[in-house]
């Protein structure tokens, strides 16, 4: 059986959410309050990453780009945080499914 | 200028059966269109560029093939703009970008040559928020704004066609949609916008945002003239890979007054959720609506909807940051401070939050196949708010606005059609009370490949409102 991090982790997003389903709170409400927290983005990694792309920010632009990284990875830590069946594949190659 | 104006306030497919009874030249309508974006584009701001010249030179050149009774097309002679991020050879394409504030393309998008094949008449190009990139105040060119209250944006990134046909500045449109970018400004305008199918329509010649949620579609008055404008845009092009060659079928047949035998899908969560209460009521009396044309509504589950926008965004920027890869590198000066924030803060997205928003896309489809098992269309509010204030500049510059709070769900409404590939059609379902008084909209997603249905129920609706009939006081 798969376990997920944050089973392992002892609280699991699953069970936060039937908590606050118990408390009446559902649907996208309860999956923004389950999200678990998005990593805090340190002036040190994003300039370690900005190396290996390429280097070519400054330092004004490094820091823009670092707040505006932050607040997208708080947005998509609900994404992150969503349990998907391991027979789920990106469509790599992508064409509308007619049905 | 009363009697002009009735003619501008003509949906196309009237104007172009005036045109082909010889009651009205090409020429007449084109020059009433120039006068009246001459006397309002400097308040609504939609057109970057405006081809009066040719324009005349192609509607004088329609005029005299109409005088040869040859068979024409249902938009022969009728004017129209696109969006100013569509190619065309020997006139000016900024993108809405200083990058591109001078391109001059040698080549035309298959869209506007197909326009022009069947008789369209270019008067200009439109404006638009910095390579289709989202909504707010970034254009190369100043915002266009909003007729309805020119203080509000007209949303994006389609601006400057959303402005342009509320204004009755031109009939018809070509906009395109990553995110919502055609509906979102139908929605904000109270007009119509297609996004069909991915697949449906090329985009060559059409600048890239997001290779694998680019569409670009009508956006007009009416659905019967969405209708027009799809039948000459469809269908294969191998100079787009990603376009099919399923066959094109007529669409302005298919509409009908009714919808008798046909099952609506209400979505029973997350569409509607957050928009104010004018939405929720204009959005549940267009069901009734459609119960009374002979609809049965069904209620449906597309249960992770709300997560089409966070997902869409980050393969949308993943994308676009790749697209525009040089051009920051070497220009990034040019660009708007807050796409290339949002691009430069892309770069950054790790490629398994990308692969992560790509199985999203695999639940969303698996979703929406069994939604359609119980019912041939799906219709949801457009969106969840109603038109907002244009930013200041000294606001507008960042995503990141002091003390504000990061909404995981943007766009998801419309998001769900790009992420699926599915056809969503925006039409009008009512105003807000006001002051001031400001459209309401809603979508109607139906099956791939199946505009025609989707074209069927809009049209059906519209024919039973007065919605689309409203001007704005200009």
């Amino acid at each position: 059986m798969n376990t997920s991090p944050s089973d392992r982790d002892g609280v699991s997003r699953r069970h936060i959410l039937q908590i606050l389903g118990a408390l009446g709170f559902t649907g996208a409400l309860a999956e923004s309050l389950a999200a678990q927290a998005a990593p805090v983005v340190s002036a040190g990694a994003i300039g370690g990453a900005a190396t290996l792309l390429s280097g070519t920010f400054d330092e004004p632009r490094l820091a823009v780009a670092r707040t505006a990284l932050q607040r997208n990875l708080e947005q998509f830590q609900v994404v992150r945080d969503l349990e998907l069946p391991d027979s789920l594949e990106p469509p790599v190659i992508f064409q509308a499914r007619r049905s | 200028m009363a009697a002009q104006d009735d003619l501008l306030f003509l949906p196309a497919t009237e104007q172009a059966a005036l045109l082909r009874a010889r009651k009205l030249s090409p020429l007449e309508l084109t020059d009433a269109y120039l006068a009246r974006i001459e006397a309002l584009n400097p308040r609504v701001n939609a057109f970057v560029t405006v081809t009066a010249e040719r324009a005349r030179q192609d509607a004088r050149a329609a005029g005299e093939t109409l005088m040869r009774n040859v068979q024409v097309g249902p938009l022969f002679g009728v004017p129209y703009a696109p969006k100013d991020i569509l190619a065309t050879k020997g006139i000016l394409t900024t993108n809405g970008s200083k990058v591109t504030a001078s391109w001059v393309p040698d080549y035309e998008s298959t869209i506007t040559e197909r326009l022009a094949r069947a008789g369209a008449v270019l008067v200009g190009k439109l404006n638009l928020l910095e390579f289709a990139m989202g909504s707010g105040v970034a254009s190369g060119f100043g915002p266009a704004r909003n007729p309805w209250d020119l203080s509000r944006s007209p949303s994006g990134s389609s601006s400057g066609s959303g402005a342009a046909l509320a204004a009755h500045m031109v009939p018809l449109s070509i906009g395109t949609d990553t995110g919502g970018s055609i509906r979102g400004p139908a929605a904000f305008c109270g007009i119509v916008g297609l996004k069909q199918t991915y697949g449906r329509v090329s985009r060559h010649g059409v600048t890239t945002l997001a290779w694998t949620l680019d569409h670009a579609g009508p956006m007009t008055r009416t659905v019967a003239d969405a209708a027009a404008l799809l039948q000459i845009i469809a269908g294969a092009d191998p100079r787009d890979p990603s376009c099919t060659a399923d066959p094109v079928p007529d669409y302005l047949k298919q509409l009908t007054r009714d919808l008798k035998g046909l099952r609506v899908g209400v979505p029973k969560r997350h569409f509607a959720e957050g928009a104010p209460e004018e939405i929720e009521r204009a959005y549940r009396a267009a069901l009734d609506t459609m119960k009374q044309l002979g609809a049965t509504l069904v209620e449906v589950d597309v249960p992770h909807a709300h997560y089409a926008g966070s997902a869409g965004w980050v393969v949308a920027m993943a994308e676009a940051a790749q697209f525009h890869e040089k051009r920051l590198r070497e220009s990034p000066q040019l660009f708007d401070p807050i796409i290339r924030e949002r691009l430069d803060s892309a770069r950054f997205i790790p490629a398994t939050d990308y692969i992560k928003a790509l199985r999203v896309r695999t639940l969303l489809m698996d979703e929406m196949a069994e939604v359609y098992r119980s019912c041939d269309v799906m219709v949801v509010p457009a969106g969840t708010s109603l038109p907002t204030v244009l930013e200041p500049p000294d606001r507008a510059g960042t995503d990141v606005k002091p003390g504000s709070v990061a909404t995981p769900f943007r766009g998801g409404n419309t998001f769900l059609g790009n992420m699926t590939g599915l056809p969503g059609l925006v039409v009008p379902c009512g105003f807000s009370s006001g002051p001031p008084t400001l459209p309401i909209a809603l979508q109607i997603y139906g099956r791939a490949f199946d505009e025609a249905t989707v074209l069927r129920v809009g049209h059906a609706y519209e024919q039973a409102t007065t919605w689309h009939k409203r001007k704005p006081a200009l």
